[in-house]
């Protein structure tokens, strides 16, 4: 067991690398360009004047040939330092410090709605398999899984923080300002997991051994508690552990949105000041998370299912 | 067994999620010089609270960023410049009480002797070297903007700056945000600026670097008589302007600028929102690709201004949210030439200035052409201003009406830079604010002589060079006529619009006036709520 | 035979086709010019007129759907083209011939696997730059995997299976064992994520248009649309309503003709298939 964390590990951190390297030579511009840049963010257009420009190469030292810009950066990287942002002429670990656990909390609330709806739900399609409710359940979760997340989030915003007065628009000003993200983020986890729950559920069902139960008298409810559950759920993590990075890559739009201080927000402004140091540190911060929420769930499941090879075979 | 343990983790680590997702949010403040407000909790009959929205996202209160010296200056009432722009340009005495230029490159400013810090300490000379020391050193676009090079204290009160080159409009730079006086004790001793301890009506109470939120409340022993209810301020950053305007309507915010240009319209009748429009010294602005030999012909330079209907742009695709531009300047500009000719609307003359110049449609496709090419024309802006886009596509429209074809680009702001120098473009749809230093020769200087397009007209060089070396007022607005008349007359630049701005506020402001003078909107001290 | 079973798969392939009729016959059912600027008639609600009402500068909304559906559809169907013969090229080679190709290539996909599209896409696109064909590139650089982990799993269980070593014995290559054995057993599953993948990126391309990505004014794609439109939403909300009812409806019609294919075809597949 051991040994198999050991040998993921190994490959999260050569794949992180090979991630960051991909990224600082994708989002790379020209000595001028990014000194027009880091000017443009701090005063707009105003501020970009030859003499203006000047200073900030040398200061920043930005004529140097890219490759030994990448090696600086990657060294100081493993030490956590992961630049300045431009844009903000903070430390861009710092900012990121400040704002994950934000959308952090935001990924939860999201996961948590879609958990708690999606897997009774999940369970009542099976059960009910083919009548109605299942039907019902069938639609519903393909609706979902089709209207865009940014145009629900608006129409959301329009009738319910302004027709009825509900909820506030954005922000985070108290707890009632996570709701509206949260739901519109977890429209998606929602049907895929409610899909996956009523197929494992089904898969269950049809087991030899659940129909001994039930001949030997035992009651419905303790059938579903005790054996369909617990045999129901493992693959039920593997499809959060995908879906989390659906929920990642939806909250950068959803943030923005809804003017929610996460990640995701940073990066979109990050894009479009071409604050360079943090689209990388913010890819990097995501793909890092990422590539963690997949080990973990791995090893919950390698846990749950010892037929599991710990060779990191994919399945 | 082991299967129990998993799904009481799981269990567990649900319960807490929902748990966090439904805590309450605890704000995490970098200074406490007042309490912090529970939002709701303290507005009692007592306490006025006027609340801003911030069209930029907020992560520091430290005066060497052009962002938060924005709104510490114009927004929170925070903190003031030497200089200060009133409404007609005119640069009025405000920290300082005089100035005068002493040498070539040195000017002497003396003053005020009233005025303290908002943590009791006299604001006196070395106060102010140290605060453009701190924004020269720290904001890597003030020397490029000001051209300071260095400050001294000659005594308690004067104070002697010497620029990097001759420059009679050091006042005017001194009216910059970025040129803001604070205290030494703004810094803490790691070196970090945490409080931005400034000289304002208001004073700092409150930053939530986490979701940029900055509250301040009244300073007692502010220099000047201040008439206002208000007794605390909370600035709150909403980037998207649509959130901006919806948290007016919800009763969230009290000020917001730069709202949807629709919303003059939606919020008309509106019962709690009062929204009004504003003409602001920022132009839209076209630069043709003069390297190209398309653009060589001035008749096709000034044919493709008479193609467009700049009132109907106005009117229509801005909502009226602008200003047609009479010259190059918005109107109430001392400087501004209006007697100059702007190639208004005639598609008729715009056609036959083409054809003079060897554009016709020869192959009735519908499309203009030379020599067997079709006239193409690339047209690039950028993101940030929402009114950019639009323009840009109308003037595809307009164009595609008298049979040019027209490709668009929309980029962010340094992206559109990089085309404009590598000529990879036709023409480029820009937005500067034309009185970031509020002197004659400022836009000039910075758009028509240094430009990356191919722009050169010595004589207006010249003309600008001789502005900007006069002291006499009269005189420098002379010169800047006269140089805006030959740039209008070369047509190599335009300005197809003036920048408009909405603002929505709550039933309850009084008292609020819009300064186009300012970098963004100043929300003035007399400000107040009914 | 339509019973209660596949009705999904039937009305997804109804809707599917009834979409990709309006793509071919674009140019015949949009009674006005989606592009050409009429700035009398902005801003008109839905009437006999304009069904869908007018934008801001005036144009036919209900032609810009219409001939939106051009530019989703064939952005989607490229990007889903690409990866698929991308991923499955190099999910065969990687399952059959193991070893260091094998390793090389699963790194690889590990690398584009570690973040989430969209972020990968926003990174990409700072270096590439807007444009439609950039962004097709963009999304194909990511999505060529997901085809690539189930080809390669399908030919790690076949390889070993009694007719390919037949096959190999009687003298196929490689190549041909690829060819003629191998493939078109991938297939079936391959095209069950096709089309289930076709709504996928609908809604990635109208994310990214959402975020100025993508396609460029007055390209009349839905994600920009509603990005054009989101500031008229109070004033004017046809101009955000009817382009994303017409991307629901479009991602609706591929999930559901996916998911009834992935009914009849295999209905014990797991849902792993849909690893998006």
């Amino acid at each position: 067991m051991i040994r198999y964390i050991v040998k993921r590990m190994v490959t999260v951190f050569v794949v992180l690398w090979m991630v960051a390297t991909l990224t600082y030579f994708t989002v790379h511009v020209t000595p001028g360009d990014t000194a027009t840049a880091i000017l443009y963010s701090v005063g707009g257009e105003s501020a970009v004047n030859s003499e203006n420009l000047e200073r900030i190469q040398s200061k920043y030292d930005l004529d140097r040939p890219i490759y030994e810009q990448y090696f600086e950066w990657v060294i100081n990287a493993f030490k956590g330092e992961l630049g300045t942002s431009y844009k903000y002429n903070k430390p861009v670990f710092y900012m990121l410090k400040l704002r994950v656990p934000n959308t952090i909390r935001l990924g939860l609330a999201a996961v948590a709605l879609s958990v708690v709806i999606s897997i009774p739900f999940g369970i009542a399609s099976a059960l009910h398999h083919n009548r109605f409710l299942d039907h019902v359940g069938r639609i519903f979760t393909l609706l979902i899984s089709s209207f865009p997340s940014f145009w629900v989030a608006i129409v959301l915003i329009i009738v319910c923080a302004l027709k009825l007065k509900l909820l506030p628009v954005g922000g985070m000003q108290g707890p009632q300002s996570i709701i509206l993200p949260a739901v519109t983020l977890s429209m998606g986890m929602t049907a895929a997991t409610t899909r996956m729950m009523r197929s494992s559920m089904l898969d269950v069902m049809s087991q030899d051994y659940i129909w001994a139960a039930r001949a030997k008298g035992m009651k419905w409810n303790k059938i579903i508690t005790r054996h369909m559950l617990k045999n129901a759920l493992p693959p039920i993590i593997t499809v959060i552990g995908l879906q989390i990075g659906h929920i990642l890559g939806g909250a950068v739009i959803i943030e923005n949105i809804f003017s929610w201080p996460g990640v995701g927000g940073l990066l979109i402004d990050a894009v479009n000041a071409k604050d360079t140091p943090m689209i990388e540190g913010c890819v990097l911060l995501i793909a890092f998370g990422y590539a963690i929420i997949n080990l973990i769930v791995d090893i919950i499941y390698a846990c749950l299912d010892p037929k599991v090879k710990y060779t990191g075979e994919d399945t | 067994m082991k299967k129990r343990i998993i799904s009481i983790l799981l269990a567990a680590v649900i319960g807490v999620s929902m748990l966090t997702a439904c805590g309450s949010e605890t704000k995490e403040t970098i200074s406490g010089a007042e309490g912090s407000s529970e939002a709701g909790a303290e507005n009692s009959a007592d306490e006025k609270v006027l609340r801003i929205a911030f069209p930029d996202t907020l992560t520091t209160v430290d005066v060497a960023n052009v962002t938060s010296a924005t709104m510490l200056k114009e927004v929170a009432g925070v903190c003031e410049t030497l200089v200060h722009a009133d409404e007609d340009f005119t640069l009025q005495p405000n920290l300082a009480t005089e100035w005068k230029m002493t040498g070539d490159n040195t000017w002497e400013f003396k003053l005020r002797e009233d005025v303290l810090f908002h943590d009791g300490t006299r604001m006196d000379a070395e106060a102010v070297k140290w605060s453009i020391e701190w924004e020269l050193e720290n904001n890597s676009a003030f020397a490029g903007s000001t051209y300071i090079e260095s400050v001294e204290a000659l005594d308690d009160f004067t104070v002697q700056f010497t620029t990097s080159q001759k420059t009679t409009d050091l006042p005017a730079a001194l009216s910059y945000v970025g040129t803001v006086i604070v205290s030494p004790s703004s810094v803490n001793s790691d070196g970090e600026f945490v409080t931005a301890v400034g000289t304002g009506y208001y004073k700092q109470a409150v930053f939530d670097e986490m979701s940029g939120t900055f509250e301040c409340v009244v300073f007692e022993d502010y220099w000047q008589p201040v008439e206002t209810n208000v007794t605390r301020r909370v600035v709150r950053s909403i980037t998207d302007a649509s959130a901006r305007s919806l948290a007016v309507q919800n009763g969230e915010i009290d000020i917001a600028s730069d709202v949807p240009f629709s919303d003059l319209e939606t919020l008309a009748n509106s019962e709690n929102v009062q929204v009004s429009k504003f003409n602001t010294a920022r132009t839209y602005f076209y630069e043709y690709n003069l390297k190209k030999d398309t653009f060589q012909d001035e008749r096709v330079r000034q044919a493709l201004i008479y193609a467009i209907n700049k009132e109907e742009i106005v009117s229509d695709v801005l909502l009226g949210v602008g200003g047609v531009p009479k010259g190059m300047l918005m109107d109430d500009m001392p400087w501004a030439n209006l007697e100059v000719d702007t190639y208004d609307y005639d598609p008729d003359q715009a056609l036959s200035l083409l054809e003079e110049a060897g554009y016709t449609d020869s192959d009735n496709d519908g499309y203009l052409d030379k020599d067997g090419e079709k006239l193409t024309l690339k047209l690039i802006t950028f993101t940030k201003r929402p009114g950019c886009q639009l323009i840009v596509q109308a003037t595809q429209g307009y164009y595609a009406n008298i049979g040019i074809d027209t490709s668009v680009e929309v980029l962010e702001w340094s992206a559109m830079n990089e085309l404009i120098q590598n000529g990879d473009f036709d023409m480029a749809l820009n937005s500067a604010a034309s009185a970031y230093i509020p002197t004659p020769a400022y836009y000039m200087d910075t758009y028509y002589k240094n430009n990356d397009i191919g722009y050169v007209n010595e004589e207006l060089n010249s003309l600008l060079d001789d502005c900007k070396a006069t002291t006499d007022m009269e005189e420098k607005y002379e010169y800047s006529k006269k140089a805006q008349a030959l740039a209008q007359e070369d047509a190599a630049i335009f300005t197809p619009a003036l920048y408009g701005a909405v603002f929505a506020l709550s039933k309850d402001v009084d008292n609020f006036q819009y300064n186009a003078a300012a970098h963004d909107f100043i929300v003035p001290y007399e400000t107040s709520l009914k | 035979m339509v019973n209660r079973k596949n009705y999904i798969l039937y009305i997804g392939l109804i809707l599917s086709a009834l979409i990709v009729l309006v793509t071919v016959f674009a140019p015949f059912l949009e009674p006005y010019d989606p592009t050409k600027m009429e700035l009398s008639q902005k801003f008109i609600a839905p009437c006999r007129e304009f069904i869908f009402g007018t934008d801001h500068l005036g144009r036919d909304i209900f032609s810009r759907v219409i001939e939106g559906s051009r530019v989703s559809l064939s952005v989607a169907v490229t990007v889903v083209f690409f990866s698929a013969v991308l991923g499955v090229v190099l999910g065969m080679i990687s399952g059959y011939v193991g070893g260091t190709v094998d390793m090389l290539i699963m790194r690889g996909v590990d690398v584009l696997l570690a973040f989430p599209t969209i972020i990968f896409a926003l990174a990409l696109s700072t270096m590439l730059g807007t444009g439609q064909t950039n962004l097709i590139i963009a999304i194909t650089c990511i999505q060529w995997t997901r085809y690539a982990r189930i080809a390669r799993g399908e030919t790690l269980i076949l390889k070993n299976a009694e007719y390919v070593e037949a096959a190999r014995s009687i003298g196929n290559n490689t190549v041909q064992v690829l060819r003629k054995y191998i493939f078109p057993n991938v297939v079936s599953k391959i095209i069950i994520l096709a089309s289930l993948d076709i709504g996928t990126i609908i809604l990635y391309c109208a994310s990214l248009s959402f975020l100025g990505l993508g396609a460029q004014p007055p390209s009349p794609d839905w994600g920009v649309m509603i990005s054009e439109g989101k500031d008229y939403m109070q004033y004017a909300p046809w101009l955000t309503l009817f382009p994303g009812l017409a991307i629901a409806i479009s991602a609706l019609a591929f999930n559901m003709l996916g998911d009834g294919l992935r009914d009849l075809l295999d209905p014990r597949m797991k849902e792993m298939v849909r690893t998006d």
